[in-house]
């Protein structure tokens, strides 16, 4: 329960931004899914920030899921295979963040033979090739294959004519590329050896500026079975994102590096003790390598480092679960993740005393540790349990229960998450988050092909030791940051409608959820529950696609979202001359909600050749079709024209229609 | 703090993001404003005439002038020779007082604001900071600026920060005799540097601080002088917040947030007071012609 699975079939069905095909775009259209708006990176899941989502592409975590801001998401969709978004009854081999998982999956490669997919869009170029392996022996022939997918953007050869109208942005470079790539080989019955990479880059610059960030992931996975009944994958994987900025020339420069790695082993491990009794059982360790901030600045040549020391941690997980089926109606899961976390040396703590709660803390000491040693350490056991019982062949309830525990942390307070934001381990001072949730729902399946399936869930959850900021926080190099950061608690529930028609010419799917998500932190908003920024009442989705003919099908997808709650002063004064400073008395945290955001798209696959040799369609596309300006935020300013005038700006991504075509091959 | 440098960064960004997004001016209710008190008390060591501006909050879509606001009295006291300083009220909520000479308030001494109204009194402290010392300020013509900008001529401004740790500026430049005060405008130091790192103590201010007070590079003809003000770190954090809050737009805009002052109601803690009361020690650059 709780999760929804998509293949890459129904994915590309989705009109797309841009004609691009996108896997966290399609992620967004289902139930409990929401985002901040256009261009901002991530999703959010049940009421929950974009960093509690746990993103993996083939066991390794991405972490920042984004090209260009947020437009585009890092999965080549060439080489994907499936993406399963597991929201609640989280099974226990999945942990680390507090709200979702999204499981991608990469694509084996055609085994049979070589295979070549691209596409020329509005925005990017794709190209893949894949195929078989050869092997000696006959009876494994056709079965290893690899496959090498990369897209680059040329965003900055279009966008030329936009910016070169803006003085600032006239030598802009602007581009996305990403390169993924995996082999797969079966060594004989019992043993085979999968090795998936990954590696994106976004840069982004103007003279004198240059800023690029990116991830990269490896990994390798040996999937080995020791009887029918034992079946094992033995998986290390390597992860990270970085990113660098620079200003100046020549003698004045100021360079900043900042980046995330981490290494990990993981054992898994799967049972059938009987028919009836499925363990899984396995563990992880993760050893993480933090460089917040790593800054050298030149003046007139004088060099001078003044980043933030590296942070290290180790984060080790075991869990056991069984499944069992009772009997023919009932089937239960349930087992136990046992986190723990390190913070570990070398490293130097701060001692933190907040006389006033809302308000920036004290530092009042501090304490430095050797390499490897134990700074801080955490515990967090996290049951997990859920019940599918069958009424009879096409419905079921089921209900779950799960704890979560979450040790790494976005430090981000901007309106959406900024490639510049840091990831931060729990420490002495940050406490790591941990979430419960019940779900319960009723899921029935119509038709003898499942040609219908239709489902209600509840949710509750609450949150507890959820991130949150003093007033003018300073987020970056700043050795001093967990003075800054506050910590409250969370809570958030609703209700999920979705129905799916998987079948026929006419398939697709509708959801509505209806949910709230609010915090409390002492020192915020007088102490008092608020709406957080993630917060969207309503939520609904359509998704429809239709097959006309072979030739010509069309899809129409249509959303519309409450507006997200958001910060604004009713009062304003003026000090030395700077007009406008916003003042709010009651001092509310998002006291006012914005507009409603709905959207409609749509697009046409025109089959231009379809032969055993040559495939190739052509996708025209119209994004935001009744080009509804959808605020994305508002805020306020002084009017740049005139220093003593204040005004409340909508801001939009998107103000029109975008159209798009791109042609797509397959040979 | 590294405000300046992560704004133009967000300048940059959501510059980039500028071909497509759109930016409409529109109108809200914001619910019904309640005003509040605003004292700005920026006071120096020089001979020049000292201003107090009392005001009211408004409502922050009312495009109207600020109404001032008239005290029963407000005056300065130096802790340290105990002397007393009333201003005089010159109406719309101005105060002013006429220094016999420069150095009346001296560097070191520590003043408090006293002001009253209708019983309540209002109350705040600052000690004045000692002004550094401009070694010099010159132009140059630049294809373009440091960060930015189109070709022009560009100020540089040659001063040392005071030697010892933890001192704190405030450089507000005057383009053709007009006070630059735009959201743009503030510039601040720490030390040296807009890090407060101490490594650049007693140090040339750094280049994003010296080559970089200037929005737009200037025109033949143009006038341009610069004060330095020595300030206390509480103004230079008022300040910062100041600018987060006035720069605050955008794709990576940050929730806005009130910014906490300096002055307190001694009769009841609970009457928020707005504004900021601060002594520095200023210096001014000689004007330079742009010829």
């Amino acid at each position: 329960m709780s999760t929804n699975n998509l293949n890459i079939t129904q994915i590309k069905k989705v009109p797309a931004l841009l004609g691009e095909v996108d896997i966290v775009k399609s992620v967004q259209l289902l139930p409990g899914v929401t985002t901040v708006g256009e261009g901002a990176s991530g999703f959010n899941v049940r009421g929950g920030s974009i960093d509690q989502n746990l993103i993996l592409l083939d066991e390794a975590p991405v972490f920042n899921a984004s090209h260009l801001f947020g437009f585009f998401s890092v999965f080549n969709p060439d080489a994907v295979k499936d993406v399963k978004l597991i929201k609640g009854g989280m099974p226990a081999q999945y942990g680390g963040r507090v709200s979702s998982t999204l499981d991608v999956r990469m694509k084996d490669g055609n085994t049979k033979k070589t295979e070549v997919n691209g596409g020329v869009g509005v925005i990017f170029s794709r190209l893949s090739v894949e195929g078989p392996i050869a092997h000696k022996k006959e009876k494994f022939k056709n079965k290893s294959s690899y496959i090498i997918a990369g897209r680059r953007s040329y965003v900055d050869v279009l966008s030329k004519p936009f910016l070169s109208k803006n003085e600032n942005l006239k030598n802009a470079i602007f581009y996305f590329y990403d390169l993924t790539a995996k082999v797969n080989y079966v060594f004989n019955a019992n043993n085979k050896l999968y090795i998936s990479a990954y590696s994106g880059r976004d840069a982004f610059g103007v003279p004198g500026a240059l800023f690029n960030w990116g991830n990269q992931t490896t990994t390798l996975r040996w999937n080995h079975l020791f009887s029918k009944k034992i079946f094992s994958n033995f998986t290390t994987y390597y992860s990270q994102y970085n990113y660098q900025l620079g200003f100046g020339e020549d003698d004045n420069t100021f360079r900043w590096k900042s980046n995330i790695v981490n290494y990990s082993i993981k054992p898994d491990f799967t049972y059938y003790i009987t028919p009836n009794n499925t363990l899984q059982f396995g563990a992880v360790s993760t050893y993480y390598i933090f460089k917040p901030g790593d800054a050298l600045s030149k003046d007139q040549g004088a060099e001078r480092q003044f980043g933030l020391p590296k942070k290290y941690a180790l984060e080790n997980a075991l869990y056991l679960e069984n499944e069992q089926k009772v009997n023919s109606k009932l089937t239960l899961r349930y087992g136990l993740r046992w986190s723990n976390f390190n913070y570990l040396g070398t490293g130097s703590t701060l001692i933190l005393e907040r006389p006033i709660d809302g308000q920036r803390a004290m530092i009042v000491g501090s304490k430095d540790y050797k390499k490897h040693e134990l700074i801080q350490a955490y515990n967090v056991p996290e049951p997990r349990f859920s019940a599918n019982y069958k009424l009879n062949k096409f419905n079921a309830l089921k209900f779950s229960y799960n704890r979560m525990s979450q040790y790494l942390h976005l430090i981000s307070n901007t309106a959406a998450s900024v490639p510049l934001d840091v990831w931060t381990p729990s420490t002495n001072n940050i406490k790591p988050q941990i979430s419960d949730q019940l779900a319960a729902g009723f899921f029935k399946n119509i038709g003898k092909a499942i040609d219908y399936e239709c489902s209600v869930e509840a949710f509750y959850k609450t949150l507890q030791n959820q991130i949150d900021y003093i007033d003018g926080a300073n987020l970056l190099l700043n050795n001093g940051l967990e003075a800054e950061l506050l910590s409250g608690k969370g809570r958030a529930y609703g209700l999920e409608l979705y129905a799916k028609k998987n079948t026929g010419q006419l398939t697709g799917w509708v959801s509505y959820t209806l949910s709230k998500s609010e915090r409390q932190v002492n020192g915020i908003s007088n102490d008092q529950w608020y709406n957080n920024r993630f917060d969207r009442r309503h939520n609904a989705n359509i998704t429809i696609s239709y097959e006309w003919t072979k030739k010509w099908s069309t899809a129409v997808a249509w959303v519309f979202a409450s507006g997200t709650p958001t910060n604004l002063p009713n009062t304003k004064y003026s000090f030395q001359g700077y007009q406008g400073i916003p003042q709010n008395p009651d001092n509310l945290r998002n006291n006012v909600t914005i507009k409603p955001y709905n959207r409609l798209d749509i697009s046409a696959t025109w089959v231009r050749k379809k032969t055993k040799t040559w495939e190739s369609n052509w996708v025209f596309g119209i994004y935001n079709a009744y080009a509804r300006r959808n605020p994305f935020s508002y805020y306020t300013q002084v009017n740049p024209d005139n220093n003593n005038q204040t005004q409340l700006i909508r801001y939009s991504i998107i103000g029109s229609v975008i159209p798009s075509v791109s042609w797509n091959f397959k040979f | 703090m590294l405000s300046n440098k992560t704004l133009y960064f967000a300048f940059i960004l959501s510059a980039a993001l500028q071909f497509s997004a759109c930016e409409d001016p529109i109108d809200l209710n914001l619910g019904e404003p309640v005003e509040q008190l605003v004292i700005d008390a920026v006071i120096n060591q020089t001979a020049d005439t000292q201003f107090i501006y009392v005001t009211k909050s408004m409502a922050y879509l009312n495009n109207g002038a600020y109404k001032g606001y008239a005290l029963d009295s407000v005056g300065l006291f130096d802790t340290t020779s105990q002397t007393y300083f009333p201003f005089q009220y010159r109406g719309n909520g101005v105060y002013f007082y006429v220094p016999p000479a420069a150095n009346t308030f001296k560097v070191g001494h520590t003043y408090q604001m006293l002001a009253v109204d209708k019983g309540q009194i209002y109350f705040s402290q600052s000690e004045l900071h000692q002004p550094v010392n401009v070694d010099s300020f010159t132009y140059e013509f630049k294809e373009q600026g440091a960060f930015g900008g189109t070709r022009g001529y560009y100020v540089t401004l040659w001063a040392k920060d005071n030697v010892g740790k933890g001192d704190h500026y405030w450089f507000r430049v005057y383009r053709n005799d007009s006070l630059q005060s735009k959201p743009g405008d503030i510039i601040i130091a720490q030390d040296n540097a807009i890090t407060p790192d101490g490594q650049g103590d007693g140090d040339l201010f750094i280049v994003p601080i010296r080559e970089n007070l200037t929005p737009s590079p200037y025109r033949v003809g143009d006038k341009v002088r610069v004060d330095v003000h020595a300030i206390t770190p509480e103004l230079y954090y008022y300040l910062n917040l100041i600018s987060t809050q006035l720069n605050n737009t955008g794709l990576f805009a940050v929730p806005p947030s009130n910014i906490p002052g300096n002055i307190i109601c001694l009769n009841q803690s609970k009457t928020k007071i707005l504004g900021f009361f601060c002594m520095t020690g200023k210096v001014s650059t000689p004007e330079l012609l742009i010829q």
